[in-house]
């Protein structure tokens, strides 16, 4: 037992030592500072966020209902049912910010809430209403990355059954590491980094949600289909993850690739806190990075888009230095 | 060359036997000209390395002549260009003694003038006291008249648990001592010095003592059982998800692990060797190990593999101990954790009554404090 007691004496400090308390096991100078950090200007200190990252929260979830909105309103007949429902969203999402500071995870779990109702139905919208598809420019900058040949295509050649299976896995981890790491990051958090975490989720959803909306692409396992070799069984693994998308609408959203954005977001927010955490899970969202391609529903360029929205929201939710 | 390669594995060495190494005062060292770092003795052959660790410049270490005994100590002597002085207690007559320390103060003294950087300790010899030995005269010798503007860096090193693996270490470096104004006579130079290394040892133990009491003894911190379950919710996923990356890193670290333990327990006499006798045979089995490991590797693996294994070995090794270092951290509390859960108090009877009536008006209704957080 330690002897001697210390006391913070004033709230501020109580309120220091409480989140300390709460990240009680980070022991942050130890670990060392990351070039995420470097790269971004990700801090863990800074003042005065709370209000900052709460408004880019609220706009970034109002301005990405108001955008689908208003390109459903310019095809209202087509789907009048899908207008009104964000219609609601926007409505009840606005209604709701008032009352947002009286419990704090509201906010995320509103704003996060609107982003998976979007996810759902942004599998339909802009195949329905968007003249244009975005497979064809994809699919041509990934050959032309790869000097003619498609980053898919090479991947097909060198994954087998057993492979496949594994990248299977590691594409369906994503579910749980997310959602794991929005209850971790919601709930038993400081206001400040609850903020900040929420804000560059929502804004990495929202940013990536254009690019669904704008560059409808069904991915690689569409579009590509007769050009690429037959599939490799993947088994158990493999069927599992073509019901889930199947169950969500087919494959959609190619451009960029929410697996790795989302992921890539949250790994990198918890490297630029220096938590344990993002090292421990850095291998797995470049192994997830690597199955989108396994499994054909990406193009490369994809990743790297999903990868630059993660950077860009992990920069716009930084600390003051 | 090789002593810069020394170097390099040295300040690895020492990240990986301490946890935490702390380095304050840095821009009091001079990055030019002769200069005598002064530190405190406690621990052996580290501490030379540990007074190296964060300074750019080469240092060169003076030490005991019966370190040649050790043939792989004379070679690292031999790198490092070691200024070896003979103990009172040696082997050697005192004819032969008194040739050998005057040629080594000559020197030390040329290595001064020519603008070069030393280490001397001058307690003698490494020590488990709580308090400094008092300074012997070398230093004085040394300084001498020297035609040479030479500073004098007094330095504190302080350990939390010197024979610990994974304990911290702090290093303060003091202002630099301009000699032109210190004592001429040998005995009041060397009770200047030795006031100053003393007086910089007590500031960083008081500062250190605080700080842990401060970091450690949390009450009046006021924390909702929710909060609580959610920390431990964190540290649980970690341990689970973290633990597949460790079973590969202890899987492949364990043998030169074990070894350099084995080996060290073996070696150690007084408290004061224990960390000289793991760092140093680490700096050697640890490479040797991996070599032989990455070695077999690459004739019996296809090469991406091979590239494979070759990345990941020493990164998981990293990841390990900061598991490790995360997972006792957590351990330590499990106590504090479980009394917030179940509500149960945390302060107890030992708390002085000041302190608990404060952490009790600090709380509102339906929180708890974490008092006394090391249990």
């Amino acid at each position: 037992m330690a002897s001697g007691v210390f006391f913070a004496k004033s709230p501020l400090q109580r309120r220091k030592v409480s989140d300390s308390l709460l990240n009680m096991f980070d022991l942050s100078p130890i670990l060392p500072k990351p070039a995420i950090v470097c790269l971004t200007g990700a801090t863990s200190g800074g003042r005065g966020l709370t209000k900052a990252t709460s408004r880019v929260t609220d706009w970034a979830t109002l301005g990405i209902l108001a955008v689908v909105v208003a390109v459903l309103t310019t095809w209202i007949t087509t789907m009048p049912g899908l207008w009104l429902l964000h219609i609601g969203l926007l409505l009840g999402y606005a209604g709701l910010t008032p009352f947002m500071d009286r419990w704090k995870p509201l906010r995320g779990c509103a704003s996060l809430g609107v982003m998976f109702t979007l996810y759902t139905t942004l599998a339909v919208i802009p195949f329905r209403v968007i003249p244009w598809r975005g497979d064809a420019a994809l699919a041509a900058v990934d050959s032309w990355l790869l000097g003619g040949q498609a980053p898919v295509d090479w991947v097909a050649g060198l994954v087998s059954p057993f492979g496949m299976a594994v990248f299977s896995l590691i594409y369906a981890l994503f579910i749980p590491y997310l959602y794991c790491s929005i209850a971790l990051g919601l709930f038993g958090k400081d206001d400040q980094e609850r903020g900040r975490f929420v804000a560059g989720l929502v804004l990495t959803y929202a940013v990536s949600f254009l690019g669904y909306l704008f560059v409808p692409a069904q991915g690689p396992i569409v579009h590509l289909a007769e050009q690429l070799p037959a599939m490799v069984d993947g088994g158990y693994f493999q069927r599992l993850i073509q019901g889930s998308v199947d169950a969500m609408g087919g494959p959609h959203g190619a451009f960029p690739s929410l697996h790795v954005g989302a992921s890539a977001f949250v790994c990198f927010f918890d490297l630029s806190r220096r938590r344990l955490r993002g090292w421990t899970y850095l291998p797995l969202v470049a192994l997830i990075a690597t199955a989108t391609l396994v499994t054909r529903y990406h193009y490369a360029v994809d990743i790297a888009a999903g990868l630059g929205i993660a950077l860009g929201a992990l920069y716009f939710t930084r600390g003051k230095r | 060359m090789m002593a810069w390669v020394f170097r390099q594995l040295s300040r690895l060495a020492l990240r990986v036997f301490y946890a935490r190494i702390e380095v304050e005062g840095l821009g009091h060292v001079p990055s030019t000209g002769g200069v005598v770092f002064v530190p405190n003795h406690t621990n052996a052959l580290v501490d030379p390395l540990v007074v190296q660790h964060a300074v750019g410049r080469r240092i060169i270490p003076t030490a005991k002549t019966g370190l040649r005994a050790n043939p792989l100590l004379r070679l690292l002597l031999w790198i490092l260009g070691a200024v070896l002085f003979e103990r009172a207690d040696s082997s050697a007559t005192p004819r032969q003694a008194l040739r050998q320390n005057v040629q080594a103060i000559g020197r030390c003294r040329s290595i001064l003038i020519g603008g070069g950087a030393l280490t001397l300790f001058p307690e003698g010899k490494s020590h488990s006291d709580p308090q400094m030995r008092p300074f012997k005269q070398g230093l004085a010798r040394i300084m001498t008249d020297l035609p040479a503007a030479v500073a004098v860096v007094p330095v504190a090193i302080v350990y939390s648990a010197k024979t610990r693996f994974r304990s911290s270490v702090l290093i303060r470096y003091g202002q630099a001592i301009d000699t032109s104004e210190m004592p001429a006579e040998r005995q009041a130079f060397t009770s200047a010095i030795e006031g100053r290394v003393r007086g910089l040892c007590y500031q960083t133990n008081a500062a250190t003592s605080s700080e842990v009491q401060a970091s450690t003894n949390l009450a009046g911190v006021c924390l909702t059982r929710f909060e609580v379950i959610c920390a431990a919710a964190r540290e649980l996923e970690l341990m689970l998800v973290g633990g597949v990356i460790v079973a590969f890193g202890l899987a492949h670290h364990l043998l030169p692990f074990v070894l350099v333990r084995w080996i060290a327990r073996r070696l150690t006499r007084e408290e004061d060797q224990f960390a000289s006798n793991a760092v140093y045979p680490g700096m050697l089995l640890f490479p040797l190990l991996y070599g032989a490991q990455l070695l077999l590797v690459w004739l019996l693996m296809p090469a991406w593999l091979a590239g494979a294994y070759t990345v990941t070995l020493p990164l998981t090794g990293w990841y390990t101990l900061h598991w490790r270092d995360r997972v006792a951290w957590a351990w330590a509390r499990r106590g504090v954790l479980g009394r917030i859960v179940l509500k149960q108090p945390i302060l107890d009877a030992s708390t002085p009554s000041r302190a608990r009536r404060t952490g009790d008006d600090a709380c509102n209704k339906g929180q708890h404090h974490a008092g006394n957080f090391i249990d």
